[in-house]
């Protein structure tokens, strides 16, 4: 909230704190021009919501599939859920797709799908092998995730009047999500985030291993499938918003879990309400350090991300409880 | 009616065969060990009673109906499995753990009422865990997390409890608490117990039947002094043995003949 109160104040233009909390209060001094107003309440606070709800879809997908994969590197990103959304994406870009489906509009639809399918794909593939391993999937959505790449590549490549477009959803980015475009990754996004926590007692059974799970009467196919596709609905919320931003799904579950244990009833939302700050941080950062022009937040989260989970891991070993 | 009845179950892995045409019958209240060299596919068997495994061919039934049209909940609430290993990494306490053994009768979504916590601390205390309640399981010693995982299986409440080397890792004094609690529990709430073993005497005396497994087939079923003869233990072990009474409980009392040389000789020309 501090971190949001906070982040409503700072971009290419600065507004005070007392301006802000006279907006928000209805009770605008005579300081507060029409031009704060409008950059406060129809750019930056939808902004700062959507950045709530694509930390906190990223924060909670990412628990869900660690949780699911049992395995501390997993993410959204990681397991490919992220680059089949950027996938969905580029083709609707690319290919005008419009339809849109329960309120969502064409481009989410189109992440969600891909989103979905991706994970899917490297869920059969990892099933497929030997010995089943979750390190299997892993490096099953790594290579899906390199090839996939490699098509939305291509797909720019061929496209290259729609680059610009497809570019700013690639690299990640908060700029021009207006009311409209919260209220849409609104429903998707607490959609993934509630089933995902419906799911948590399942997923603390999952730690433990499939036999374990097995023996205490958990539907194995399905609650694969309702993990999956909760996680892949929260991911394609984030990444319909906002393109593709790495890293928060990897971190703010670990910090989570450093903070609450590894009980999934405290994790996933403890997990994303760390990722919304982390997002609202990054994205602040993204719109000041080189105002009035903006960095993609997605560099932002990745050079705070990095560092910061390098100082985790170093002072607390092995973190929570996928490892954790 | 017989609760479990395993009928002519075959199981093979990559085409090399574990079980051939294996049939069991148990009773309620009964307490069954399986022996066997490793190997010889005692964890196959336990695995395709709960349906862990599918069997090539063959069926199981519980309480007369086929095991395969059991749903996961409902079949969790009849029989229990006590796993050899399972993933042990995780941070989760021991009480959480152990609560889990609840869901097959709460969901998965209903949190614990006040006698699902009772039945939890209850097998805390059988299995001697009260006071590891808030430990993380990656703190547990090997003993320590067979029992909790006994404990897990125990809050299941199921009336078919089936344990793979519950003595594995425990030191003496366990191994015949949790043998006798679980002789005792099958014959008060009559469930049925499968258990295995290596050790042949503790078999002997916590067993009401005996089953030898080798070479895939089910070699003996009876009572321990039906099966535990000289012969036979030597065609599944390899060993030879001698077979006295125990000198307290009256029960046969497998002694091993061997002089550590000739244990030797035999194991090179193996």
């Amino acid at each position: 909230m501090v971190c949001a109160v906070i982040s409503l104040g700072v971009g290419a233009v600065s507004i005070g704190l007392s301006e802000i909390v006279g907006l928000l209060t209805e009770s605008a001094s005579s300081t507060t021009t029409s031009t704060d107003r409008s950059i406060l309440l129809e750019l930056r606070l939808p902004r700062i919501f959507s950045a709530i709800l694509v930390g906190a879809s990223l924060g909670a997908a990412g628990v869900g599939f660690q949780g699911l994969f049992r395995n501390p590197l997993a993410d959204p990103y990681v397991i490919g859920a992220s680059s089949g959304a950027g996938l969905g994406v580029t083709l609707a870009v690319t290919l005008g797709f419009q339809a849109g489906f329960l309120g969502f509009n064409g481009i989410a639809v189109a992440a969600l799908l891909g989103s979905v399918s991706a994970v899917a794909i490297v869920f059969t593939i990892g099933s497929l092998s030997t010995d089943r391993s979750p390190l299997s999937l892993l490096l099953a959505g790594v290579a899906l995730s390199s090839m996939i790449n490699a098509i939305v590549s291509l797909l720019m490549f061929l496209n290259d009047e729609k680059i610009v477009v497809i570019l700013s959803w690639l690299m990640g980015s908060l700029a021009g999500n207006d009311w409209q475009a919260v209220r849409s990754t609104a429903a998707a996004s607490l959609l993934g985030i509630g089933l995902l926590w419906v799911m948590a007692r399942p997923m603390d059974a999952n730690l433990l291993g499939e036999q374990a799970a097995q023996s205490l009467g958990l539907d194995l196919v399905k609650f694969r499938i309702l993990v999956v596709v909760a996680a892949s609905i929260a991911t394609s919320a984030a990444v319909s918003s906002a393109g593709i931003i790495g890293f928060v799904g990897l971190i703010a579950p670990h910090i989570a879990r450093y903070l609450v244990g590894p009980r999934h009833l405290w994790l996933v939302p403890t997990s994303s309400c760390i990722g919304a700050t982390i997002l609202i941080v990054s994205d602040a950062i993204a719109r000041t350090v080189v105002a009035p022009a903006e960095l993609p937040v997605g560099i932002v989260t990745a050079l705070l991300g990095c560092p910061f989970f390098l100082l985790l891991l170093k002072t607390r070993s092995p973190i929570g409880g996928v490892h954790a | 009616m017989s609760p479990l009845v395993a009928q002519e179950l075959s199981f093979a892995y990559a085409n090399q065969s574990i079980l051939d045409r294996v049939s069991l019958e148990l009773r309620a209240g009964e307490v069954l060990v399986l022996l066997g060299a490793n190997g010889a596919g005692k964890t196959t068997l336990l695995q395709t009673l709960c349906r862990q495994l599918r069997p090539d061919s063959g069926v199981v039934l519980i309480d007369q109906s086929d095991i395969r049209k059991f749903k996961p909940r409902s079949l969790a609430k009849t029989v229990a499995l006590m796993p050899q290993q399972e993933n042990r990494d995780s941070q989760l306490r021991v009480i959480d753990v152990v609560s889990l053994g609840r869901t097959p009768h709460t969901g998965w979504w209903l949190p614990l009422s006040q006698k699902d916590h009772e039945i939890v601390k209850q097998s805390l205390e059988i299995t001697g865990l009260t006071a590891f309640g808030d430990r993380r399981i990656t703190e547990l010693s090997g003993g320590e997390w067979r029992r909790m995982i006994l404990a897990r299986a125990l809050t299941q409440h199921a009336s078919i409890l089936l344990l793979d080397e519950p003595t594995a890792g425990l030191d003496l004094k366990y191994q015949l608490d949790v043998l006798t609690r679980v002789q005792r529990m099958a014959r008060e709430c009559k469930l049925t117990v499968v258990l295995t073993l290596h050790d042949l005497n503790h078999a002997s005396i916590f067993g009401d039947r005996l089953a030898i497994l080798s070479d895939c087939k089910l070699l003996a079923i009876g009572t321990p002094r039906e099966v535990l003869q000289p012969s036979l233990i030597e065609q599944a072990f390899g060993v030879p043995v001698t077979v006295i009474d125990h000198p307290i409980h009256g029960t046969p009392f497998v002694v091993p003949l061997y002089e550590r040389e000739s244990l030797y000789k035999r194991g090179a020309e193996r």
